[in-house]
């Protein structure tokens, strides 16, 4: 459905997308996730058609987007991260517009078209109004709306739930997932969650290259985690370790936090040894109160900031952001991991320096 | 391309500039046609054309300006860049509706003659040799500024170096028989208006490489042409500002002779403008 191969954009000193390779395909949700600045909205760009690759190609259905442009972007139905919208435009004349625009020829045909993507977004309500008075929310919807109206094979969207409230959120996720049925979907996020509940496949991406692919259920063993539990006990702390320390299949305790007379401890244990029911006992018997007794394990999140920090650490030379990704750093999310803040600052300053009108 | 023309059309009219470019394009007409014909009692048309023409470039760089400019502004020309037509077709759809516009002010004007007949014997044949004449300057305007505002994602920016090359234009003839008309002065002039040329050239399509090229070709033609016939230079300054005369060749047209070669002149101007904004657009996403 989609192949790339060795997908690269360099712009004069520096790189955005490096050498990227990957398929997707029929019926598949792809999930690009990575930092912001990582190169996903370039590599999305490229695969439209709306930006060209410096080298690599781009298959779309088996038609080469690079040669025969026009006839690979009719498959496609594109969502950018800003929504391409006229503001002075009604919401169904806009459908139309776009309609129209792909292709579909005769009045009713394309009503019948609008109508049901309207439906399917929820925008119907809206229909005769500006899209300049819509809400934030409802512009994203009409953004989908636009990118689904011609019932094209591939959809990608850059960023698709930004801007919506949670109700919206999980409508809309559910309506990528109705897609994928008989579309193949390409969506890029930097929220973790968003890709875990609606990809089949994630690829992590930091600074123009891949990281990782997998399924998001394999995603894990990429990473070396311990066996272990993790708990929140309420007593006497040398007295909890010492028993713990002392039981059997136990490697070794970790003290994650301490207040007042709670205390937070990893305990790793040898591979394949489940020794909750014994630890619940145990302390019980001295008197000291499990309040809370999970298995360890590193969720998306974590793993996600594992895999950018390894990623770092094995590259030396690091490339530079890429402009049109800095302008997505300024909008920073409040959902973003830490470190990828830090790297925005630098995206930043960075912009303000190169800023051209041409 | 259909969807583009009956878009970018409508737009013209939801908004207000198609509405006060149809005002004010026809109050001024009426306004010429009220003192040189209805008060003068004169029956020939196309007199009116030359001050409406003043008008049409004041007009222009308000149509033109939001061509392009806006949609990179919006980052709608996402949506238009990759829905599957290509850069020639969108251009054109747009390109057709601004000179639809035109046409449609200019229709009104088509029913002027006629009425006329009351003064006189009216000439049809110059009166609407003369709008056609006045459409394809307007047309040939549209596509300049069309071009300008493709470079930019600032609208204003683009209105007002339209306008600054509308200018240039209009004084162009003028200034250009202000020089002497030696072999010398040609050089000298000719060579500043290509170095002029050619950097604004590089500003737009910054690619030093052609650019540079064309400035090597360019001026090393001149130089040789200056030392190997220099009498071929005599007289050619006046000549090369006369070709940036937009408004100039008109005047045939409006002394009732139907210009051939003005037509052919305006058509050229129409095709190079619209190329080089198919190529502006196509720059910008190999960049």
């Amino acid at each position: 459905m989609i192949e790339v191969k060795n997908l690269t954009k360099r712009y004069e000193d520096h790189l955005a997308v490096d050498n990227l390779s990957f398929t997707v395909k029929k019926g598949e949700i792809l999930g690009f996730l990575g930092p912001n600045g990582a190169g996903k909205s370039t590599t999305m760009n490229i695969l439209t058609g709306y930006i060209s690759p410096t080298e690599g190609s781009i298959m779309i259905n088996g038609i080469d987007m690079v040669k025969k442009p026009e006839k690979a972007k009719k498959c496609i139905g594109y969502l950018p991260e800003q929504p391409p919208l006229y503001p002075d435009m009604k919401v169904r004349e806009y459908l139309d517009f776009v309609a129209e625009l792909k292709g579909i020829s005769g009045k009713d045909k394309r009503a019948e078209a609008v109508k049901e993507a309207m439906e399917k977004t929820g925008t119907g309500d809206v229909s005769e109004r500006l899209i300049k008075h819509l809400s934030k929310g409802y512009k994203q919807r009409v953004g989908i709306a636009q990118a689904i109206v011609t019932k094209p094979e591939i959809v990608i969207l850059d960023e698709p739930t930004v801007g919506l409230d949670p109700v919206q959120i999980i409508e809309i996720r559910e309506l990528i997932k109705s897609f994928a049925i008989d579309h193949t979907v390409i969506l890029s996020s930097h929220i973790l969650s968003e890709i875990s509940a609606v990809c089949d496949n994630v690829m992590i991406i930091n600074k123009g290259k891949l990281i990782v692919t997998d399924t998001t259920e394999g995603l894990s063993k990429h990473l070396s985690v311990r066996n272990g539990i993790k708990l929140t006990l309420k007593g006497d702390e040398t007295k909890a370790v010492d028993i713990l320390n002392s039981m059997e299949g136990v490697e070794e305790v970790e003290i994650v936090k301490k207040e007042e007379d709670v205390i937070e401890l990893n305990v790793y244990t040898s591979e394949g040894e489940d020794i909750r029911e014994s630890i619940y006992f145990e302390l019980a018997g001295a008197r000291i109160a499990v309040l809370e007794q999970s298995a360890l394990s590193m969720d998306l999140e974590e793993m996600f900031l594992e895999f950018i920090k390894k990623s770092e650490e094995n590259s030396e030379v690091i490339p530079e952001e890429d402009e049109a990704d800095a302008e997505e750093a300024t909008v920073i999310e409040e959902e973003d991991p830490k470190p990828v803040n830090e790297g925005a600052k630098d995206v930043r300053e960075e912009e303000t320096k190169d800023e051209s009108d041409l | 391309m259909k969807a583009i023309f009956k878009k970018e059309f409508r737009g013209y009219f939801q908004g207000i500039i198609g509405w006060f470019f149809l005002f004010f394009f026809l109050i001024i007409t009426g306004i010429y046609i009220y003192v040189d014909n209805i008060l003068g009692g004169y029956p020939n048309f196309e007199v009116v054309l030359e001050p409406v023409s003043l008008v049409l470039c004041f007009m222009v760089p308000m149509v033109t300006m939001r061509f392009m400019a806006e949609e990179n502004k919006q980052k709608t020309d996402q949506l238009l860049l990759t829905s599957g037509v290509s850069v020639e077709r969108i251009v054109l759809g747009k390109l057709l509706a601004a000179f639809a516009l035109l046409a449609i002010a200019l229709l009104f004007c088509c029913i002027v003659p006629p009425v006329l007949f009351v003064f006189g014997k009216v000439n049809f044949a110059t009166a609407y040799g003369g709008i056609l004449g006045f459409f394809l300057m307007g047309c040939a305007y549209i596509t300049l500024g069309a071009f300008i505002s493709c470079t930019t994602e600032h609208q204003i920016l683009a209105a007002i170096v339209t306008y600054g090359v509308i200018f240039f234009t209009w004084l162009a003839q003028g200034v250009g028989n202000l020089f002497e008309t030696d072999a010398h002065t040609a050089y000298v002039g000719i060579a500043i208006l290509l170095l002029l040329v050619i950097l604004a050239v590089h500003m737009l399509m910054k690619n030093s490489l052609i650019t540079g090229i064309t400035a090597l070709l360019t001026e090393g033609t001149l130089i040789g042409i200056k030392l190997l016939k220099p009498s071929l230079l005599e007289g050619k300054l006046a000549d090369v500002f006369g070709a940036f005369s937009v408004i100039g060749k008109m005047d045939n047209f409006l002394l009732g002779v139907f210009d051939l070669s003005a037509v052919i002149y305006y058509l050229t101007i129409i095709a190079l403008f619209y190329f080089l904004s198919v190529q502006a657009i196509k720059k910008r996403r190999w960049n």
